[in-house]
């Protein structure tokens, strides 16, 4: 009870987290909150997993430890390639609007 | 009992290491314009074959010390490490990369370290201006390695490592010009040809072990299977899966067939002589094609109780025997038509290992590798001495751009002489105890072998005629050389002369080993014969073919045989030189011509007819196949995915905040089916649903 | 009185970096300026790094601030600095779109939040033949699930058969699943004098196993620099912090500097178009 906090407590942030990542990721125009909002959804499920990590013992808890890391490596790599996209695609059209980017049908 | 010689490993390993340096000298002098220094690479390329040669000489004397009456079955043995370990569900496979040195080994072992070993001296002055004389050296080097690997491993996997291995050295020598297509074209040729017969080797090993394995006793190795088939118990076995065990036996024949060109896979050697000309010495007339009758002789206990009919009425030794007359009589007849020197000896080659397949098929494999072993000599001296005779003249291979040389090369001509004086079974020479011997296994054999036997008669009479040819077209008649030899016609160096001088004399005395002559000397009747006599007595004396002391009431004297040879020699000699004596020789080859090339290549046309027509038929049949069902069903696939996609596109949109959501509607949809349950499970679906019907109708509207 | 400050100090950490971290989060989802986005996303990773400290992941904690926010999020704040047209002075904030799509995330958090709070047996279905009741009962603290049967008077005795061959016995019996499923289990009643009462029924109903404990946080002097632990944590964090706005702050100023110096390149780019 003291200096303990409730397992679900861990996951209940987790997710409150995770549906902030996906409404900014839904709902701005703007294509670097766009990004941000991913990079904020990747956030959540590291918590999650360490927040796993903490309750089972043995290998899942290793498991859930190892993870996130695979997770930044490749939330850095997602990163850089979506940065270097959006300089590319800004250059071309001067515009910052993800509806702008509206051809990819094309 | 096994004795434990720890010198076994370094037999093959030595001309491996030789391989190894030479290969890698040749590829560090690649770019230089002579290429890697040649005292080095020579000194390395025949050191190590004779040192390999000396460490067989000396396990030979201990194999020989640790000899006892008591215990016939003794042989060196040498484990190296285990090779393959299959334990699974029941079913245990075992082989050890083990080295297995008796005297059936030991024989083989002498002669392709020895006549190697001269060989490689041989090549030394042959190939000296050769740009490749490095890598050149290193194939013969990784040969040898192959040979030995396939002589001395102690089971049928590990001589089928060797076995492969000397195939690809056969295909790199054979094709070691590369510039030249026709020579790739050859090597494609016998690389491809002996992949059939390896193919029937492996099916055939499987078969035997399936065999050995109906009672959980599986096993390749060639000791275990010379005990298990010796064993009286195992006779039932034996009768009860007979069709296996003839299945097996030929199978492994055909593998025999490839490596040692018999036919129906007869027709790589002659072209294999596309190779320089000491590999046609060293693997294509003394070594390597003999491992069909060395293999033969290894599983001569599996062979001789193989007796159930197979195939016509025959059993396993029968196909043998007819297979090895056919195509003695076929190479002998195509041998008297050549026009190439080294093609007319390749044909000889194939003719001289029909009779040795002949004697295999009679059962008297002491006798058939007797013929290996004299055969080896004089027939390496024969193409050394031919390959001096090509040096000689400046790459010069057409019998009828020669004659006179032997005024211009005596030594050659002397050498050649004594190799030809004993192919043709002249008394005294090695050919004509070896090859008398197999006429009298075979007039004394059981069943229809006599029959076989006045056919080897006859072709006895063929060799005697073709060989006489050849002397006759190279040495005997008056020069014909070409306008650009003339007056450049030079005797061999040393390096070339020395080995053919130990290989003429070898193949002029070696025969003395199965006469009586040596008894005398306290060596016994038949040294040959016994020495063999641990590996291959027991199989003889089952076998149902041979002719038994006191089996048969009347045994003629070996006098009435070792006449008839003579007759058929001195005939064949008489004949020839009716027909080629001088002045015949131009005339008499133009009108050859036409015959002679139905001859050489009719094996090729019918190969052509029914296994390259067909197969070109079937692809063709299948091609089109392919083109019009399988292309059709995959392009209307492709249609059918292209028209729902082009119907998809119109209800995709292009913003990107629509198809993130759409996907991300999509997760949360499969997390409600799939992680959650009750009323909110159906609340998130809906809710997915709903928001993904939103976001099209407001695409379309906005 | 220090002992009891620092037990609650843990939860108290937790539920600050929470806090902030929500709060940050709704900041994202609420900014003008793509820049004062990546602020509130640095004061995101920089909490939850904190909240790792506390589960007693340093590691992954300390790789946080470094690749998160030392890394990532430089090189986010650096694209929107040098790209010039980063406002959305021209961009609506919300549209309809993003008001449906809003939907969508509130489904998804009330769903899953409502999982994870709600009963350990969300669902169950009695086939009550004979006046029983089964009750698989909820256990906030712990993942066993709790049975209990009516009373069926005195001599009764109660077989349980709880689906995953296991049995026991007793009125009321908890039950610890080793594995997340569905199960059906099973009570028969016997012995009991009102002969009506002796009867079987069964329940099927979803059990988890998911551990619904405590962890036990990192002792919180991780961020405590008075005298009972070392507090670098909070020291780390602060530097991360300095450095990061000094960054921030250089790249400002390269930037204005930048512009000071070519002022023909809007005339460029104008005659880029």
């Amino acid at each position: 009870m003291i200096n303990h906090i409730a397992l679900v407590d861990v996951q209940i942030i987790a997710a409150v987290l995770f549906c902030l990542g996906l409404a900014v990721a839904l709902t701005r125009r703007n294509v670097f909150l766009l990004l941000m909002g991913i990079e904020l959804m990747l956030n959540a499920v590291n918590l999650s997993f360490i927040g796993f990590s903490r309750t089972f013992a043995g290998s899942e808890s290793l498991f859930g430890q190892m993870t996130p890391i695979f997770i930044i490596a490749i939330a850095a790599s997602e990163a850089c390639v979506g940065l270097a996209m959006v300089i590319c695609i800004v250059r071309g059209r001067e515009s910052l609007d993800s509806d702008a980017f509206a051809d990819m049908k094309e | 009992m096994k004795v434990s010689f720890e010198l076994l490993w370094l037999i093959p390993f030595l001309p491996l290491l030789g391989a190894i340096i030479n290969g890698a000298l040749s590829l560090g002098g690649a770019r230089s314009t002579y290429g890697a220094s040649r005292g080095f690479v020579s000194l390395i390329a025949v050191l190590m074959p004779a040192l390999a040669f000396v460490i067989t000489v000396i396990a030979a004397f201990t194999l020989s010390g640790v000899q006892s009456h008591a215990d016939m079955k003794n042989a060196l043995v040498q484990n190296l490490w285990e090779w393959i370990a299959v334990d699974v569900a029941g079913f245990k496979f075992s082989v050890t990369a083990g080295l297995l040195f008796d005297k059936l080994t030991s024989m083989m072992l002498l002669f392709v370290t020895g006549i190697g070993t001269l060989i490689h001296l041989y090549s030394v002055g042959y190939m000296w201006e050769d740009r490749g004389f490095a890598r050149f050296m290193a194939y013969l080097n990784l040969f040898m390695f192959s040979m030995i690997i396939l002589v001395i491993g102690d089971s049928l996997p590990l001589t089928f490592l060797g076995w492969e291995g000397v195939g690809m050295c056969s295909y790199l020598l054979i094709g070691f010009w590369h510039h030249n297509n026709e020579y790739n074209d050859a090597a494609r040729k016998a690389f491809i040809v002996n992949r059939i017969g390896d193919l029937g080797f492996l099916l055939g090993a499987f078969a035997l072990f399936l065999v050995m394995d109906s009672n959980g006793l599986g096993s390749l190795n060639y000791r275990e299977i010379a005990i298990w088939f010796q064993n009286p118990a195992h006779a039932e076995l034996i009768a009860t899966s007979s069709g296996l065990l003839g299945a097996a036996c030929v199978l492994i024949f055909l593998g025999c067939t490839g490596k040692s060109a018999q036919i129906p896979l007869v027709t790589w050697l002659p072209d294999a002589m596309a190779g320089p000309t000491p590999v046609s010495a060293l693997i294509h007339a003394a070594t390597m094609v003999t491992s069909g009758v060395y293999l033969l002789a290894r599983l001569a206990d599996v062979f001789v109780v193989a007796t159930a009919p197979v195939f016509l009425g025959l059993d396993a030794l029968d196909i043998v025997l007819i297979v090895g007359c056919m195509t003695a009589a076929w190479g002998a007849i195509a041998g008297l038509v050549q026009l190439d020197i080294k093609k007319a000896l390749a044909y000889s080659t194939v003719s001289q290992l029909g009779f040795m397949f002949m004697a295999c098929g009679v059962g008297a494999f002491d006798v058939a590798l007797f013929h290996v072993f004299t055969h080896a000599f004089f027939k390496a001296t024969l193409f050394l001495a031919a390959g001096s005779v090509i040096h000689g003249l400046h790459h010069e291979q057409d019998m009828r751009r020669m004659g006179g040389l032997a005024k211009l090369m005596p030594i050659t001509y002397a050498w050649f002489w004594c190799g030809w004086f004993a192919i043709i079974g002249l008394p005294g020479g090695s050919g004509f105890f070896s090859k008398d011997l197999i006429l009298e296994r075979l007039f004394l054999g059981g069943g229809f072998a006599p029959f076989i036997g006045a056919v080897a008669l006859a072709v006895a009479l063929l060799t005697a005629i073709y060989m006489t040819r050849v002397m006759y077209l190279t040495f005997w008649s008056p020069a014909r050389h070409s306008d650009e030899v003339k007056g450049k016609v030079h005797e061999s160096p040393a390096t070339m002369l020395i080995p053919i001088t130990i290989l003429g004399f070898g193949s002029l005395v070696v025969g003395v080993l199965w006469s009586p002559l040596l008894e005398q000397y306290g060596v016994g009747t038949h040294a040959f014969e016994s020495y063999l006599r641990p590996v291959l007595g027991s199989a003889q004396a089952i076998s149902a073919k041979l002719a038994h002391p006191g089996g048969h009431s009347a045994h003629p004297s070996l006098w009435l045989f070792a006449g008839a040879g003579i007759a058929a020699a001195v005939g064949g000699l008489l004949i020839a030189r009716w027909f080629w004596h001088r002045g015949h020789v131009n005339s008499s080859e133009k009108d050859l011509v036409g015959f002679a090339a139905w001859w050489t290549w009719g094996f090729d046309r019918v190969y052509h007819a029914l296994v390259i027509l067909p197969i070109k038929v079937v692809a063709w049949i299948m091609a089109w196949i392919v083109d019009a069902l399988v292309a059709g069903a995959v392009g209307l696939t492709a249609e059918v995915a292209r028209f729902l996609g082009d119907g998809y596109t119109s209800v995709q949109r292009p913003r990107l905040r629509s198809s993130l959501a759409l996907s991300a509607a999509g997760a949360v949809g499969l997390v409600s089916l799939l992680l959650l349950s009750g009323p909110i499970a159906w609340v998130v679906g809906l809710a997915a649903v709903a928001v993904a019907v939103v976001f099209l109708l407001l695409e379309f509207l906005l | 009185m220090f002992h009891s400050l620092d037990a609650i100090l843990g939860p108290a950490y937790f539920w600050l970096f929470a806090g902030i971290a929500t709060l940050c989060g709704i900041g994202l989802l609420l900014a003008r300026h793509p820049i004062n986005g990546a602020i509130y996303l640095i004061g995101v990773m920089l909490s939850l790094s904190g909240i790792y400290a506390l589960l007693n992941s340093p590691f992954l904690a300390v790789l946080q601030v470094l690749v998160y926010a030392g890394a990532i999020m430089m090189l986010v704040v650096f694209v929107i600095m040098v790209l010039n047209q980063a406002k959305e002075h021209t961009i609506p904030l919300f549209d309809w779109f993003s008001l449906v799509g809003l939907i969508l995330p509130l489904v998804l958090g009330a769903a899953l939040i409502g999982t994870a709070t709600s009963a350990n047996a969300p669902t169950f279905r009695s086939d009550d033949k004979a006046g029983l009741i089964i009750s698989p009962a909820a256990d906030q603290s712990s993942s066993t699930v709790v049975f209990r049967a009516v009373d069926a008077g005195d001599g009764a005795t109660y077989l349980w058969e709880f689906g995953d061959k296991t049995t026991g016995g007793g009125r009321e019996i908890g039950h610890a699943y080793a594995q997340s499923g569905t199960y059906t289990a099973k009570l028969t009643v016997s012995g009991a004098k009102d002969a009506v009462m002796n009867s079987s029924a069964t329940a099927t109903f979803r059990a988890y196993a998911v551990p619904r404990g405590e962890i036990a946080l990192l002792s919180a002097t991780m961020f405590d620099v008075r005298a009972k632990g070392p507090g670098y944590y909070l020291l780390f964090e602060l530097v991360g912090v300095v450095l990061l706005a000094s960054v921030v702050g250089a790249v400002v100023l390269a930037k204005r500097s930048l512009e000071s110096a070519s002022p023909e390149k809007p005339a460029h780019q104008e005659g880029h178009h």
